[in-house]
């Protein structure tokens, strides 16, 4: 049986495509293992293996995958949007928040 | 599992797996001689970099014990040093003295004392043809898995690296462990956003602290630039493979430490301790220089655990390397092992770590990797803890 898509986690907010996805596609996503556990409509294409919102999620809300944050939102994500660098960003090493930073 | 495999046991009790003479120049202009010798003479391995010279003290010591942890690792049968004329604190004879007091056979060649560029590589010719000739009449010896040291990397991941071939990896460290051997892995950069999941898996407080340390250094020096790392970690092809954080990252690559306890960790190629289980080493992502420090610490066998398909080689420490994106396998299958992308197409972990564990064990034995076949050396690279001065 071929995955389509995988909440490692069942407190994760995003979802990992397997392969790539087309707007308007319905999701079959295994959670935790287990195949059939939530279906979520795709709002846009979104690139091979890459990850897509599981719920809403708010700008600033932390971003959680394997159970873990793993960065949070920049702007508002709707549910079967594309996650990616353009709309979440990590809370570590960000030398360029920082006073006096060069860019 | 098969809880053994045929090596070559060393009189300090390692057991390596390959039985080469090799060539280690300890500074930048002993490198051609080191690189022409094993072009010359068969079963030898170069290694060879641009340090040695004009380093500040801790930064030269780090060299120097990178130097000699490679010298003394069992997959060396022999080892002839080579230097140009004398770096203060890390020279040949130092370096050959470390290594002679473990029982290994060492020489050294100074192209100046030996007599110039020509002279120094005809004795070094020489020493190769002869250590050749003594320890190839060493047989393998069947030996316990107790005996490996399983080092494990990752590198240019994806979003398939924390959901499949790291598994495999984390699978099989937690085989060789159960067999009574250490697994040893590093890459203190992706351990950024998985401090929960060390204080959990660290056998004491003292060794999640002393991890935690690390990260914080190295976020620390990250911060001290003033930019975005985005970009450098994750790198370019991270994003491009799905991956968005270092945080996202780190947890993924954090999937190869298996399920053990962690039961110690060290500096830069520092030797680990003699109790088996899951070791981790303070290096940076930077692949070379981290499985640099791995092979320094006496491993004989890497797996290295890539999503969008690699080279990368270490020239003693024997790599294989594996994926889970059947487009990197198909795209770079010259230099790659084991595939296990039918993890996303049903196959079981346990029947895809076990695949990886027999191809490690095979190796072990003498079946020779793609791209050790190939000569694809380019795996060796020495941390810097300070400028060129």
């Amino acid at each position: 049986m071929s995955l389509r898509a995988l909440i490692i986690h069942g407190d994760d907010n995003v979802a990992n495509l397997i392969g790539p996805g087309k707007k308007g596609e319905a999701v079959a996503c295994t959670t935790e293992g287990k195949p059939g556990t939530k279906t979520i409509n795709l709002v846009e294409d979104i690139p091979t293996n890459h990850k897509f919102a599981a719920v809403d999620i708010k700008v600033g809300a932390p971003i959680t995958k394997y159970g873990l944050s793993i960065g949070r939102a920049s702007r508002d994500i709707r549910q079967g949007q594309c996650v990616h660098v353009h709309n979440i960003e990590s809370n570590r090493c960000r030398g360029d928040l920082r006073e006096g930073a060069t860019r | 599992m098969r809880d053994y495999f045929y090596g070559y046991p060393r009189p300090d009790g390692q057991v390596g797996i390959r039985n080469h003479v090799l060539l280690l120049s300890g500074t930048l202009y002993a490198n051609p001689t080191c690189e022409r010798v094993a072009d010359i003479v068969q079963n030898c391995i170069p290694i060879v970099h641009p340090l040695g010279r004009c380093q500040i003290a801790p930064d030269l010591a780090q060299t120097f014990r990178t130097l000699v942890g490679h010298g003394l690792n069992p997959n060396a049968g022999a080892v002839i040093v080579v230097d140009h004329f004398k770096e203060q604190g890390c020279t040949a004879d130092e370096i050959a003295q470390q290594i002679a007091a473990n029982g290994k056979p060492v020489e050294v060649v100074n192209i100046r004392r030996d007599g110039g560029a020509i002279n120094a590589l005809a004795k070094a010719i020489r020493l190769a043809v002869g250590f050749n000739r003594k320890i190839n009449t060493q047989q393998r010896e069947r030996c316990p898995v107790s005996k490996l040291i399983y080092g494990f990397n990752c590198g240019t991941s994806d979003v398939t690296s924390g959901l499949a071939h790291n598994r495999c990896v984390g699978w099989v460290c937690d085989r060789i462990i159960e067999a009574g051997g250490r697994a040893l892995g590093a890459e203190v950069t992706e351990m950024m956003g998985g401090e929960d999941l060390i204080k959990a898996r660290a056998k004491t407080p003292a060794i999640a602290n002393k991890l935690l340390g690390m990260i914080d250094k190295m976020e620390k020096s990250i911060l001290a630039c003033g930019v975005d790392v985005r970009g450098s970690q994750p790198t370019g092809d991270n994003i491009a493979g799905g991956l968005s954080t270092i945080e996202e990252k780190s947890i993924g690559a954090m999937q190869k430490w298996g399920s053990k306890p962690i039961v110690g960790v060290v500096e830069y190629a520092e030797p680990i301790g003699e109790e088996s289980g899951l070791w981790l080493m303070d290096t940076p992502g930077h692949g070379g220089e981290s499985i640099t420090g791995i092979a320094a610490a006496g491993s004989q066998v890497m797996s290295f655990s890539t999503g969008g398909g690699h080279t990368i080689n270490h020239p003693l420490m024997i790599t294989m390397r594996l994926t889970g994106n059947r487009e990197s396998w198909q795209m770079m299958g010259d230099t790659m092992e084991v595939d296990v992308s039918d993890m996303f197409t049903g196959t079981s972990l346990d029947v895809a770590g076990q695949r990886l564990l027999d191809e490690v064990l095979e190796i072990c034995d003498g079946k020779m990797t793609k791209a050790e076949a190939l000569k694809e050396f380019n795996g060796f690279a020495i941390n810097r803890c300070g400028p060129s001065v």
